[in-house]
C-alpha cells in the first residue's frame, strides 16, 4: 500500500494505492480517498472590506497585479475623507468587485488578495 | 515550651522557609520554564527595583479537608504577595504561582491577595496583579467563589483611589477574567495570555463552535478586537518594563499629583513640522500621532489600546514635564469617525484621567459619529453618551484644540466648551459646524435649489456661499465657543501656558452618591 497526493481543483486528496497482481496483469486498486484539510494552506485569499460607507474615488489596481502589503490600493471617500484603503498583506489580485465612483455600504468585498506562501 | 536556642530556632525558620520558597517543586517549575513562562517569584523580581521585594503571607495554608485536600500542601496557597518598590515608589503585588495547583484560588489563596488590597488602599499605594490561574480550587467549593467575590469587591472600592493593574501571563478564566477588568489596565504577553469567560471547549459545548483559545481570549484578539488589553508585549521581561513606563506617569493614588519629569524639551518649542503633517485640505487623511508626537514632549507618548478602535487615539504623555493625558481623532482610520467603541475607549481612558488628577488634552478632527445600520443597533446612542459624560463630568483641566473638522454631536463630545472645557484653541483650518456643507446646503436651501433655472450652478454658489460664512473657526470665536485661534507652530506653547495656568484648577464635587454613568 502506498500513499499519494492529489490535487483535484486545488483541492487536496491523499489517496492509498494498493498494488494487486491478478491473472498476471498488473491492475490498481484505488482506495480509502479522504480529503486532506492541510493545516497550512498553499494560498490564502483575503478579501478586502469597506470599513465604511462611502464612494470609490480611485481604483489604485487592477486584477493580476501585485502588490505589496500596506500599499494604498483603493481610495474610498466617507464622511468628508479620502480614505486610503491598504492592502493587509502582500500578493496577486485575484478579484476586483468594484468600480470607480461605485458607492459601497461597509462590510462590502472590494479585492480578493491571494498571498503565496 | 521549646528547650531549643534561638539559633537552632533560625536555622529551623530558614529550612520552612526554604521548602515553601520552592513553590510546587523543581519539575513543576520545570515545567513553567518549558512553557517559556517565568516563576512567580522571577516575575516579581524583574518588575520590581531589584532587591526591594518583602513577602508576606508565606506560611498561609488552605484549609481545605475534602477530596483529599487534607493530605496535600500548597505552598504559600499558590500566589506570592507582598510589597515593593517601582523607581523608588511603594507598589503592593500579588502573583499567583502555576506550579502551585495551577495557581487555582482558594479561600486563603484570596485572602492573601484581599489583604494586598486592602494594605494598598490603607497605604495609597498601586496595586499590581500577576494572573496565571487555572481558576477557582473547585475542592473548596463556594469558598473559592467567595474569594473572587471578595477580590471584585475590593477591586471596586480601590477604583479611582488607587492606580489597579493587572497582568495575565498565563490563562485567566472563568470568573477570574473579573478581577482585570475591574482594575485600570489590563497587560498581556502574545502567545502566553489567555482570558476568556467560557473558554473553547465550553463554547464548543454550548454551540458547536470551534474556535481556538488564541482566537477566543489570546493577546490579539483582545488587543484589536474586543479592547480588553490596554497593552500587549512579545515577552514578560518587555511586560515589566512597560508596566514600569506607565507608571512613571501616574500618581499613587487620587489624592497626589502625577509626577512631572523634565524631558528637557522646551516647552515653548516651535511646532513648524505640523505645517507638513496636516493637509489644509479638509478631505486629506494624515496620521493624528504624528501630530501628537511633535506636540508633547519627545518620547513622551504611550498610547493606551493603539490597536482598538484606531479611529481615536488615547495615551499618556508630558508637556514641559507635566503628564498629560491625549485623546485625539484619528483621520487615518474610519475617516476620525465616533463610533461605539472609540467612545467607549475614549470615555474609559478620560474618566481614569480625571481620577488621578491627570489633566486632558483634546485634539479635535472628527467629520461625525459613524453612520450605519450596525452603529444604531449596536447602541451609539448609549455607547456615545459616554463621551459626553465623561467630559461633562471630568474635573481635571481641559485643554481643547480643533485641528479641522468639528461637526454636529461629535463636535461637542469632543470636549467642546459647553462640556466644560476651560481653553478651547482652533488652528485657522478649524471648521467649526453643525454639519458638512452638502448636507447643510440641501437642506437649508432645498426649495431655493429646486426652483432655480440651474439648480446645480445655484447648488453649487451656496455651497460656496456655505464655506465662506461657516467652514472657518471665526463664527465659533466671535460666539465665544472657541477661546482664541492660533497659529498651528504656536500649539505646544499655548498649550504647555494653559496647563500652567489651570494646574491649580479645583472643582468641587456636586453632593450627590454618583451619577447614573451611561454604561
Amino acid at each position: 500500500m502506498r500513499k499519494f497526493l492529489v490535487r483535484v481543483n486545488g483541492e487536496e486528496y491523499e489517496v492509498e494505492v494498493a498494488e494487486v497482481r491478478e491473472g498476471g496483469e498488473d491492475n490498481w486498486n484505488i482506495k480509502n480517498i479522504k480529503k486532506v484539510t492541510s493545516s497550512l494552506p498553499l494560498q490564502v485569499t483575503t478579501t478586502l472590506r469597506a470599513p465604511m460607507p462611502g464612494r470609490i474615488l480611485a481604483l489604485n489596481v487592477e486584477k493580476g497585479e501585485k502588490v505589496e502589503a500596506g500599499q494604498v490600493v483603493i481610495i474610498l471617500e466617507a464622511m468628508k475623507m479620502e480614505n486610503e484603503i491598504a492592502a493587509e498583506r502582500g500578493g496577486i489580485v485575484k478579484e476586483v468587485y468594484v468600480e470607480e465612483n461605485d458607492t459601497v455600504d461597509s462590510g462590502d468585498p472590494l479585492l480578493d488578495i491571494e498571498e503565496e506562501r | 515550651m521549646s528547650k531549643r536556642t534561638l539559633s537552632e530556632l533560625i536555622k529551623e525558620l530558614e529550612k520552612e522557609k526554604d521548602i515553601l520558597l520552592r513553590g510546587g517543586g523543581e519539575k513543576a517549575l520545570q515545567r513553567q520554564r518549558e512553557a517559556g513562562k517565568l516563576t512567580a517569584r522571577e516575575r516579581i523580581e524583574l518588575l520590581v527595583d531589584e532587591g526591594s521585594f518583602e513577602e508576606i503571607g508565606l506560611f498561609v495554608e488552605h484549609r481545605a479537608h475534602r477530596f483529599g485536600m487534607e493530605e496535600r500542601k500548597l505552598p504559600a496557597d499558590g500566589v506570592i504577595t507582598g510589597f515593593g518598590t517601582i523607581e523608588g515608589r511603594v507598589v503592593f503585588i500579588y502573583s499567583q504561582d502555576f506550579t502551585v495547583m495551577g495557581g487555582s484560588l482558594g479561600e486563603m489563596h484570596a485572602r492573601k491577595i484581599t489583604k494586598v488590597m486592602d494594605m494598598a488602599l490603607k497605604v495609597g499605594a498601586p496595586l499590581i496583579g500577576i494572573n496565571d490561574s487555572g481558576g477557582a480550587r473547585i475542592q473548596e467549593g463556594i469558598d473559592s467563589l467567595s474569594g473572587y467575590g471578595e477580590i471584585f469587591f475590593r477591586n471596586t472600592q480601590a477604583s479611582g483611589v488607587i492606580p489597579q493593574i493587572a497582568l495575565i501571563l498565563g490563562p485567566c478564566a472563568g470568573g477570574a477574567v473579573y478581577s482585570p477588568a475591574l482594575m485600570d489596565f489590563i497587560f498581556m504577553v502574545e502567545g502566553e495570555s489567555k482570558m476568556f469567560v467560557t473558554g473553547p471547549e465550553v463554547v464548543k459545548a454550548a454551540t458547536g463552535e470551534e474556535i481556538s483559545a488564541e482566537e477566543l481570549g489570546g493577546a490579539v484578539t483582545h488587543a484589536t478586537k474586543s479592547g480588553v488589553a490596554h497593552f500587549v508585549t512579545a515577552t514578560e521581561e518587555e511586560c515589566f518594563l512597560k508596566v514600569r513606563t506607565l507608571l512613571s506617569y501616574l500618581p499613587s493614588n487620587n489624592v497626589e499629583e502625577p509626577p512631572e519629569k523634565d524631558l528637557s524639551d522646551p516647552w515653548n518649542r516651535d511646532n513648524a513640522p505640523l505645517l507638513d503633517v496636516v493637509p489644509s485640505h479638509p478631505n486629506k487623511p494624515y496620521d493624528m500621532k504624528e501630530v501628537v508626537e511633535e506636540l508633547v514632549d519627545r518620547g513622551s507618548f504611550l498610547e493606551v489600546q493603539k490597536d482598538f478602535a484606531r479611529n481615536i487615539i488615547v495615551g499618556f504623555s508630558r508637556i514641559g514635564g507635566q503628564v498629560v493625558g491625549v485623546v485625539a481623532n484619528q483621520p487615518y482610520h474610519l475617516a476620525g469617525c465616533l463610533d461605539i467603541d472609540a467612545a467607549d475607549k475614549a470615555s474609559r481612558f478620560i474618566r481614569f484621567c480625571d481620577c488621578f488628577n491627570i489633566p486632558l488634552l483634546t485634539l479635535v478632527d472628527v467629520p461625525g459619529f459613524l453612520p450605519g445600520s450596525n452603529q444604531e443597533l449596536g447602541g451609539i446612542i448609549r455607547h456615545g453618551a459616554k463621551m459626553l459624560y465623561a467630559y461633562s463630568e471630568a474635573t481635571v483641566p481641559k485643554i481643547t484644540v480643533i485641528l479641522r473638522k468639528a461637526y454636529g454631536g461629535a463636535y461637542l463630545a469632543m470636549c467642546s466648551r459647553d462640556l466644560g472645557a476651560d481653553l478651547v484653541l482652533a488652528w485657522p483650518t478649524a471648521e467649526i459646524a453643525v454639519m458638512g456643507a452638502e448636507g447643510a446646503v440641501n437642506i437649508i436651501f432645498r426649495r431655493e435649489i429646486e426652483e432655480a433655472l440651474d439648480s446645480e450652478a445655484r447648488r453649487e454658489k451656496l455651497l460656496e456661499q456655505y464655506r465662506q460664512e461657516f467652514y472657518n473657526p471665526y463664527q465659533a470665536a466671535k460666539r465665544g465657543y472657541v477661546d482664541e485661534i492660533i497659529d498651528p507652530r504656536e500649539t505646544r506653547l499655548k498649550v504647555a501656558k494653559a496647563l500652567e495656568v489651570f494646574w491649580s484648577k479645583r472643582e468641587e464635587g456636586k453632593g450627590k452618591k454618583h451619577g447614573n454613568f451611561p454604561v
